[in-house]
This record gives C-alpha cells, structure tokens and sequence, in this order.
C-alpha cells in the first residue's frame, strides 16, 4: 500500500471510531463532558473541603488538569490494545497494524480538542478568569508536541502488549500514578523547588503547566518543557519501532499471541 | 506466458511461547518448500485438512505475512486480495458507512459513487442501507459484506473458505459472479472444503499435508489424493 492509501485509511478509520464514540451511549459526546466534571467535584471536595488541603488549585486550574489527565490515559489506554483489537484487520488485509495505533491516538486528541473548547467558551461565559484572545493559538504547538509525545509512548506500549501483555497492568498502574505527580489538582509552584525541575520533565506536568499559563495567565507557553516531551518521544518511539519489526519479523501472528 | 505469482522455496515458522509463563520462546514450522506458480484467468484451490497451512499460505500470497524463507515474485507488483467479508465492520455504523470502512480498507481507496450503488443494489439493502447494521439480520448483513468485498478486487482474489453467503438466490448470484469474473480474466487463489465447487469450477488442485504440497494437477486426481489423506 502506498503512503496516499495509509492517510485515507487513518482518516476514514479515525472518523468512523469518533462516531462509535458519539453513537454508543445515550448522552453520547456528552459523555465527554459530564466525566471530567464528575471527576472535579470528587477530587475537589475530597481535598479541599474534607481534607482541607491549602495547596489544591482553583476550579478553573483543576478542570485544565483534568482534561489533560484524561487525554494522556486515554491515549494510553486505549492505544495499548489498539494492535490486539484490530487483529480482525491486520489478519485479513494488507493494511500495517501501526495504522491503528495512530488513529486511536488521533481520536483521543479529538476527543481532547472538543472537550478543551467547549469548557473554554463555558469559562470565558460564566468566569472573569479567562478572556478569549489570540494567545490562545499558543495551544496549538504545546498540543501537536504532546500529541507526538503520547503517540510516542503508545506506540512503544502497543507494540510490547501483543509480545508481553503484562504490560498492560503495569501502564495502568503508572497512569494512576501521574494523576499525582502531574499537578493536575495542585499547581507547580506548591512542588518544592528541587522537585520542580524533574516534574516537569513528566510530559503530562508540562501539558497541564503549559495550559495554565497560556489560558488563564495569557502569556507565551515555555518552549524549555518541550525539549524533554521531545527526548522522552525520541526515546519510547526509537524504542517503539525495535520492538514493532522485530514483533512483526519474529512473530507473524503478532495480533494472535 | 509469465506466471503473475512465482513462489520458489517458501517456508513459514512462527514463534511463540510454550506456556504462559515462560520466558523462552519456541518456533512452529507452519509450510516448508511450497513451490507454484499462478498463471492468468487461473482458478486454483487449496485442499487440505485442518491445520495444514493453506490460510497461512494465502496469507503469504496477499503479502499480508512475510515469508521465513524463500520469496514470491508478482507480475508487474500486483498485490491478490483476500475476499475477506465484514473486514472492518462495527455495529454501531450505518450499513452505508461499514461498506465505505470495510472497502477503503480492503482496497486502499475509496469506492467511487458508482461503485457504492452497485454495492448497495447487489446486497438488496437499498432500502436499510443507512440503518445501523446491528438491527440488520444476519442474511443481510452477510449479504452487504459479501457485496463489499467482492466489489473491492484486484486481478488476483484470494478466498478462504468464503466462498458464498446469504440465502440460495444470493450464492448462486455471487456463483455468477465468480464466473463472470473468470471470464475478464481475473485469477483466483481459494481455499475450500466444498469438492463440488471444486469440480465444477477449479482449473487445477494444490494437496496440501503438514505444510508441504502432497499434489499439483489436474481436479479429478487431486480430488482423489485429498480423499487419500481424509482416509
């Protein structure tokens, strides 16, 4: 297959797979919505009002991170089996099973992009924090690195599944983890100064650190964190890819193991 | 004449783990040293028991397994099709919009519009196709994925066990186009259980037995091989 027939089949397979997402529940997309809202007055009230702790940021801070946090497990998530589940595709067409880990990383970042802007013009209605303006473009390159990033991790996470699948609990359990070591509920200034560095070399602090500071400070994103999204990218993908051929090359029934 | 597949020394092991345990990993031969050739408008069946390798060796002729050993030669680069019905196919889709998932990914490209409607109109789903295909009944859904994959061919078509669906009037309709299909010249690659099929229509039998091919010819001797290894 050439490289015109990938693209088609990533866009025609990612459309397809974001309306299963919007036809699969009753509330559908508003699913997308309701969750991170949920998740906010759970953590929110579990530490700020039961626990009373004086580090938990604002509303507003918390929602950002929420978004972000949700984003990252979702793309990890569900691009891990994104190799095993399209078995029924990769055994019968000529189509290259990376194809499927791309376009489950594509439809987290829909899913990401739709939720971020609908809470965006909610908190610009009802909140005096956020004014609309053009800084907010500079979303767009702190996402598209991300982006890279998680697709990075996911590929290196999909392609060991099929070969050692107990992967799979481990990333779950990781991916717990960085709900708190990733500033979602606090903000990086509460992180004692000699932490502060390595948090930040966490891809999903510097997505949550990025946002606060391009929506609510309006100011330019720090194009310092990026360097590390782009090391730890370079590092999962080089990774990604070894084991990838080699699964492909040793195991042809890759998708059956 | 040039054969448009060429197959010299092919062999096909897979690796995979004893137990759920271990760490090592051990190899199955699955075909060793299958030679043929498939020459234009050429209707060749693979019979064999369970297990003995012709999927996986139409696989490796659909370029979707790469050989252990050995290499395949495609005229011009052509690349066979496995007619795989409902590849793709996701319940909570439109008829209408499982025939577009499953033909771009079947072929690569998207079917032009007069393609769809001769899709639509050969499953007898006009009047459903844009009902989610999981309220469809089975025939029909059996039919619309049938449909698709016959639509989405190359000049080679692979068929595993495939061969027909739906109700009479549907499988003597796609016999007819098995036949039509012969006519333009097409090639097809199949493998099946069905010995009248293959009386009827095959030009020339592979036998094959744990991995290797038993037999190469003509129908009537193949079909006495093949009863052969049964027995």
């Amino acid at each position: 297959m050439r490289i015109k027939s990938f693209i088609l089949i990533i866009f025609i397979y990612t459309k397809m797979k974001i309306k299963v997402d919007i036809r699969s529940s009753k509330l559908g997309i508003l699913w997308l919505l309701i969750q991170p809202l949920l998740y906010l007055a759970i953590y929110y009230i579990s530490f700020r009002y039961i626990l009373k702790s004086k580090d938990v940021a604002s509303i507003v801070s918390c929602l950002i991170g929420l978004i972000s946090y949700n984003w990252f497990s979702q793309a990890l998530n569900e691009g891990t089996v994104s190799l095993i589940g399209s078995k029924g595709i990769t055994n019968s067409t000529t189509v290259p099973p990376f194809i499927f880990i791309i376009s489950s990383a594509l439809v987290c970042l829909w899913r990401y992009i739709f939720v971020l802007l609908v809470f965006l013009v909610f908190i610009s209605l009802f909140s005096n924090e956020l004014i609309l303006n053009i800084k907010l473009l500079f979303m767009l390159p702190c996402i598209f690195f991300n982006f890279l990033t998680f697709l990075s991790i996911t590929f290196f996470l999909a392609s060991l599944y099929p070969v050692f699948p107990d992967i799979k609990h481990l990333a779950d359990t990781l991916i717990k983890l960085f709900l708190f070591i990733s500033c979602v509920f606090y903000e990086i200034q509460s992180v004692p100064t000699k932490f502060s560095d390595a948090f930040l070399c966490n891809p999903l602090s510097s997505l949550i650190t990025n946002s606060r500071t391009i929506i609510l400070g309006h100011d330019f994103y720090e194009v310092s964190f990026q360097f590390s999204n782009i090391v730890i990218s370079c590092i999962f993908l080089i990774g990604g890819i070894i084991i990838y051929n080699l699964g492909k090359k040793k195991f042809p029934y890759i998708n059956t193991i | 004449m040039a054969s448009l597949i060429y197959a010299r020394n092919l062999s096909f092991n897979y690796t995979y783990k004893p137990s759920r345990y271990s760490f090592n990993f051990k190899r199955k031969k699955v075909l060793s040293n299958i030679n043929l050739t498939l020459n234009r408008s050429e209707v060749l069946v693979i019979l064999g028991r369970n297990g003995c390798g012709k999927s996986t060796l139409l696989r490796l002729l659909g370029k979707i397994y790469e050989p252990s050993s050995g290499s395949i030669t495609f005229l011009n680069n052509l690349t066979p099709r496995l007619l795989a019905p409902g590849v793709g196919f996701i319940d909570e889709l439109s008829g209408i919009e499982n025939l577009y998932l499953s033909y771009s990914l079947m072929s690569g490209s998207l079917p032009p519009k007069k393609v769809v409607d001769t899709i639509v109109e050969y499953a007898e789903i006009k009047d459903r196709v844009h009902d989610p295909v999981s309220i469809f009944s089975s025939g029909m859904r059996a039919r619309l994925a049938f449909a698709t994959a016959i639509h989405a061919f190359s000049s080679v078509i692979l068929i595993d066990e495939a061969l027909g669906a739906g109700d009479d009037k549907f499988r003597s309709k796609v016999n007819e186009t098995y036949k039509n299909l012969i006519t333009e010249g097409k090639s097809f690659v199949i493998v099946t259980h069905n010995l009248n099929w293959v009386r009827n229509h095959a030009t020339r039998v592979i036998v094959m037995n744990e991995g290797e091919i038993y037999f190469d010819g003509p129908t009537p001797d193949a079909i006495e091989k093949f009863t052969e290894i049964l027995d």
